[in-house]
C-alpha cells in the first residue's frame, strides 16, 4: 500500500489491526491462565423421543478439562428395579477443552428418564 | 498524509485498493483451501495449546515480513509499507479462515472460544501467506522495469532465502497435518527414505538450474558449479529445516521416536522442497 492511503485501506488497517490485537489478546489469556488439568467429562441426558424404531435419548457432553478428549465412549444404562434392563454405548471422535459435543443413544422401549444413568468408559489424550 | 486529491482521482485509488483485496483474498481461497478443507487442521486448532498458537502467529508474521519485504513487486517499500501489509494479510487471514469455517459447520455455538479461537488462528495463517501471495502474483505485474528490479534482487542472498524458506512452509503446510505422513514415515524402509532424500536433492537442483522455465538461468548464477552445488544443498536444508517446524507444530513429534522423527522429516521434505524451489521461481516471477 501506498504511504498515501485511502478511506478503505484505512479502515482495512484498523479492522484488521483490531483482530490481530483481539486474537493475540485472547491467547495470550488462555496461555497465561496455564492451567492444564486432563479432559474432565460431565454427561447431561435428555427427555427420550419415540422414534419409528425404538427411543432415542440426547445425549450432551461436556469437556471442563484443559485437555482435549480423544476417541470418546459414554455408556448410558437403564436400570429397573435394581436390574440392568438394556445398555447403549456412544462415540465421539473429539471433545476439545471447555466444549460441548452431542449424540444420541437408542434403547428398544422407552426408558424413564429417572432410570437412566450415563458415565464416560475412556478417552485418549492426543 | 500527502496532498488531497481530487474526488476523481480518490475514487480511482479506492477501486485500485479494492481490487489489490480482491487479488489478495483469491489468492488466499487458493492456497488454503485445501487446509481448510482438511480435518486434521480443525483438530490442531483444538489440540494445540495457546502458547504454541502464539508462536505460529509470530512465525506467520515474520514469514509474511520477508515476503512483502522480498517478494513483492517493488524493490524500494519502506519497512512500514511492509509492516502494514503484514497486519492487514493476517487479519484478513483470520477473517476469511472463519467466514469458511463457519460456513463448513466447524464453529457452532457448541464450541467454546477456545475452540474458536485455536481453529481460526492455525487456518489463519495459510490463509494470510496466501493472500500476501497472491496480492503480488494474480495480475497486477509492476511491467518490465519492475521484473527486472526483481531478477536484480535474485540475487540478493537474504531475499531468496526468505523466499525459499516461504514457499517451503506453503507446501509443507498443505500436507503436513495429515495422517499419511505418518503412515509413510513408519512404513518406507530406509532405502526408500534415502531414495526419497537424494530424488528431493536431485528435484531442487533441477528445477533451480536446469529447467528453462520463468527465466530460471537469470535467477541463479548457473555458470558456477560451486554456486550450483550450494544452492541445491541450501534449497533442501530450507526444505528440511521447513518441514521439521510444521511437523513439530502440529504434534508430530510427541511422544515419537527419533528415527520416526527424521523419517516423517525427510517425506515431507519433498514437498518442501518443491515449495522452496519451485516457490522461489514462480513467486519472483
Amino acid at each position: 500500500m501506498r504511504a498515501n492511503r485511502n478511506w478503505l485501506e484505512r479502515s482495512v488497517f484498523t479492522g484488521s489491526t483490531l483482530l490481530v490485537v483481539a486474537v493475540l489478546g485472547l491467547l495470550a489469556v488462555d496461555a497465561w491462565s496455564g492451567k492444564d488439568a486432563p479432559p474432565d467429562l460431565s454427561i447431561h441426558l435428555g427427555t427420550p423421543l419415540k422414534g419409528a424404531h425404538g427411543w432415542r435419548v440426547p445425549v450432551r457432553v461436556m469437556n471442563q478439562g484443559d485437555e482435549t478428549a480423544e476417541q470418546v465412549r459414554v455408556a448410558v444404562v437403564w436400570t429397573q428395579g435394581g436390574q440392568v434392563r438394556e445398555r447403549a454405548e456412544l462415540q465421539l471422535d473429539y471433545v476439545p477443552r471447555h466444549s460441548r459435543r452431542n449424540g444420541w443413544v437408542s434403547f428398544t422401549q422407552e426408558p424413564g428418564p429417572a432410570e437412566l444413568k450415563a458415565h464416560s468408559l475412556g478417552y485418549a489424550t492426543p | 498524509m500527502g496532498e488531497p486529491r481530487p474526488p476523481e482521482d480518490r475514487h480511482q485509488a479506492v477501486m485500485k485498493s479494492l481490487r489489490e483485496y480482491g487479488r489478495g483474498l483469491a489468492g488466499g481461497l487458493l492456497f488454503s483451501l485445501p487446509l481448510l478443507y482438511t480435518m486434521e487442521v480443525w483438530w490442531a486448532g483444538f489440540i494445540a495449546r495457546p502458547g504454541h498458537l502464539l508462536l505460529y502467529l509470530a512465525a506467520t508474521f515474520v514469514l509474511l515480513l520477508g515476503y512483502n519485504r522480498y517478494g513483492g513487486f517493488r524493490q524500494d517499500v519502506t519497512w512500514s509499507e511492509v509492516l502494514t501489509d503484514s497486519v492487514e494479510e493476517l487479519g484478513l487471514g483470520l477473517l476469511v479462515s472463519a467466514a469458511v469455517l463457519f460456513l463448513i459447520g466447524q464453529l457452532t455455538v457448541d464450541s467454546s472460544w477456545q475452540e474458536v479461537v485455536g481453529k481460526v488462528t492455525v487456518e489463519a495463517g495459510t490463509v494470510a501467506i496466501g493472500v500476501s501471495v497472491g496480492t503480488a502474483q494474480l495480475g497486477g505485474g509492476g511491467g518490465e522495469d519492475a521484473k527486472e528490479k526483481k531478477r536484480d534482487a535474485a540475487d540478493h542472498v537474504p531475499g531468496q532465502l526468505v523466499i525459499g524458506f516461504c514457499g517451503a512452509v506453503l507446501f509443507a503446510s498443505n500436507v503436513a497435518p495429515t495422517e499419511e505422513i505418518l503412515k509413510i514415515a513408519v512404513e518406507d524402509s530406509p532405502w526408500k527414505l534415502l531414495g526419497t532424500a537424494v530424488l528431493s536433492l536431485l528435484l531442487g537442483g533441477l528445477i533451480l538450474y536446469h529447467v528453462d522455465f520463468k527465466r530460471a538461468h537469470r535467477l541463479t548464477r548457473r555458470h558456477v558449479a560451486w554456486d550450483m552445488v550450494w544452492g541445491t544443498l541450501v534449497t533442501y536444508a530450507l526444505a528440511l529445516v521447513s518441514s521439521a517446524l510444521v511437523l513439530w507444530f502440529f504434534g508430530r513429534f510427541k511422544d515419537t521416536g527419533l528415527f520416526v522423527c527424521v523419517a516423517q522429516v525427510v517425506v515431507l521434505g519433498l514437498a518442501g522442497t518443491l515449495g522452496a524451489s519451485a516457490g522461489r521461481l514462480l513467486i519472483q516471477s
